[in-house]
């Protein structure tokens, strides 16, 4: 392999290295924010800084690297979107803090078992932490035909947070004690759609660099 | 270690290079760049006594390779060119062999005995991505071979005696893109064992393969760092519009 070669498989490298940090901090937010597991909340809140630090060393070996070897075609498109998957990453991993400073404040009574479940919380991260992992392999493999696949399930978070809208909102009328549990409970949610939305564009950016190239040769895997 | 210490230097009255300072780290490639007639090639040949075969020129200043000024009169000329190889801008291959170009420098230093040279004129030339093209053909004339061909001849021949430091002088203008990415990839993998110095016009070329460049303009060292630097964010607003493109 050549040094150039060797350098873009580098990045590539470190920016897989974030996305696995990133995929168990959310999960890592699930599991404290259902346990209500505090030390973990407090674990996932300073290895925030981690995912921080990993986006400014993404960038600026992206900005080197463009610099230095004046990337064109299906490489100029990889380090493309590789800064951008790394800057959406980090969003990522800021939401996912954000859970689990919701878990340490712990300032809100529990929204009782049964709102919980229809919620569909539990559901709503497994699809996330999925989306995730099924965008990694993607990637990995260059291969885009989950893409399709990955999308959907981000409008399917969209309708659920949508309808969880109307069931707080419903539940709240009847209980308004719960108020403020409500509330934060919400922006919960709220939150793990702005993951989904993050997954969306993620995928995006893996079609943007892989399809190019498919378009390229051939278009063989166009249909999908 | 190369260390150029206030290096002035006359062809005649004209003033080719003015108060150059720098130094040179072993087992890193340094680029020098910068706009035709700057003074990158005069600045290279200070480095191995080149300029020493041109009439009426003047040197002032210092230029120190592990410390010890070369331009010491205790200084061996022949020694040192056999430890600061040179590759010039125009091919300029002996009127032999291939193989005899490349061995030349091993005959004259009696370095080996027969097995020994044609062992390091083969490995000289797969260094210089020249031996696929040429192993059927070593005793042909070096003039039968073309352009970018006598290039990497004149690469090998560099090669073969082994030096520690390697002055390039533009050795890829003549070579297609890939031969130029062979070359790339063989000056990477030498500065393991050698400090290089290579004169580029082409600016990615300078990017890709050296840790440091230095600019040149009107016989000036206008700026000297990392090659990342650099090309990112120099410091000077010159270096910044000549890499750019933006001149005049
Ligand atoms: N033998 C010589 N006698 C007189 N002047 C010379 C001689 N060689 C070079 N010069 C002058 O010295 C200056 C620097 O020349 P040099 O060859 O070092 O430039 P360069 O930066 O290598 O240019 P290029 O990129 O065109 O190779 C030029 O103005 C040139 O005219
Ligand atoms: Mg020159």
């Amino acid at each position: 392999m050549k040094h150039t070669e060797r350098e873009l498989q580098s990045l590539k490298e470190e920016v897989s290295q974030m996305w696995k940090l990133v995929l168990s901090q959310l999960e890592k937010a699930k599991q404290s924010y259902f346990s209500g597991d505090i030390e973990l909340a407090r674990e996932i809140a300073s290895r925030e800084k981690r995912v921080d630090a990993f986006e400014l060393k993404i960038d600026s070996d992206c900005e080197n690297y463009i610099a230095l070897f004046s990337p064109v075609a299906v490489d100029l498109r990889l380090v493309l979107s590789l800064m951008k998957i790394s800057s959406t990453l980090e969003r990522i991993g800021d939401f996912s803090e954000g859970i689990a400073r919701h878990v340490i404040e712990e300032d809100c009574n529990r929204m009782p078992p049964q709102m919980l479940e229809d919620l569909q919380l539990d559901r709503m991260f497994d699809m996330l932490t999925g989306m995730l992992s099924d965008s990694f392999v993607a990637l990995e493999s260059e291969n885009t035909k989950l893409a399709g696949r990955i999308l959907a399930k981000d409008k399917e978070i969209d309708a659920m947070y949508c309808n969880s809208i109307a069931l707080i909102d419903r539940f709240l009328s009847e209980n308004p004690s719960f108020i403020h549990c409500g509330l934060k409970t919400l922006l919960l949610i709220r939150k793990l759609e702005r993951i989904g939305d993050h997954c969306g564009n993620i995928v995006e950016e893996i079609v943007f660099y892989v399809d190019a190239k498919v378009l390229k040769h051939g278009a063989k895997q166009n249909k999908e | 270690m190369i260390e150029a210490k206030n290096v002035n230097f006359y062809y005649g009255n004209f003033h080719a290079l003015k108060n150059i300072s720098m130094q040179m780290e072993a087992n890193t490639v340094t680029a020098f760049i910068g706009p035709s007639g700057c003074g990158k090639s005069t600045f290279l040949r200070i480095l191995n006594r080149m300029n020493d075969l041109i009439d009426d020129t003047h040197l002032a200043g210092e230029c120190l390779i592990d410390g010890q000024n070369i331009y010491d009169k205790s200084v061996q000329v022949d020694e040192l060119r056999k430890k600061v190889g040179m590759v010039f801008q125009k091919p300029n291959p002996f009127p032999k062999s291939i193989f005899e170009n490349v061995a030349y420098g091993l005959r004259v230093n009696s370095m080996g005995d027969k097995s020994f040279i044609a062992g390091r004129v083969e490995e000289s030339l797969r260094g210089a991505a020249l031996w696929e093209e040429v192993k059927d053909k070593l005793k042909k004339s070096a003039f039968e071979l073309s352009g970018g061909q006598q290039q990497r001849l004149c690469i090998a021949r560099a090669l073969a005696i082994s030096p520690s430091i390697l002055l390039m002088d533009e050795p890829a203008s003549a070579l297609d893109p890939i031969s130029t990415s062979k070359i790339e990839e063989l000056m990477y993998a030498l500065k393991q064992k050698y400090t290089i110095v290579i004169v580029t016009h082409n600016m990615q070329q300078a990017a890709r393969v050296s840790d440091k460049t230095g600019f040149f303009m009107l016989g000036e060292l206008v700026e000297y760092c990392d090659t990342k630097k650099m090309f990112l964010n120099p410091d000077k607003a010159q270096t910044q519009n000549y890499i750019t493109g933006k001149f005049g």
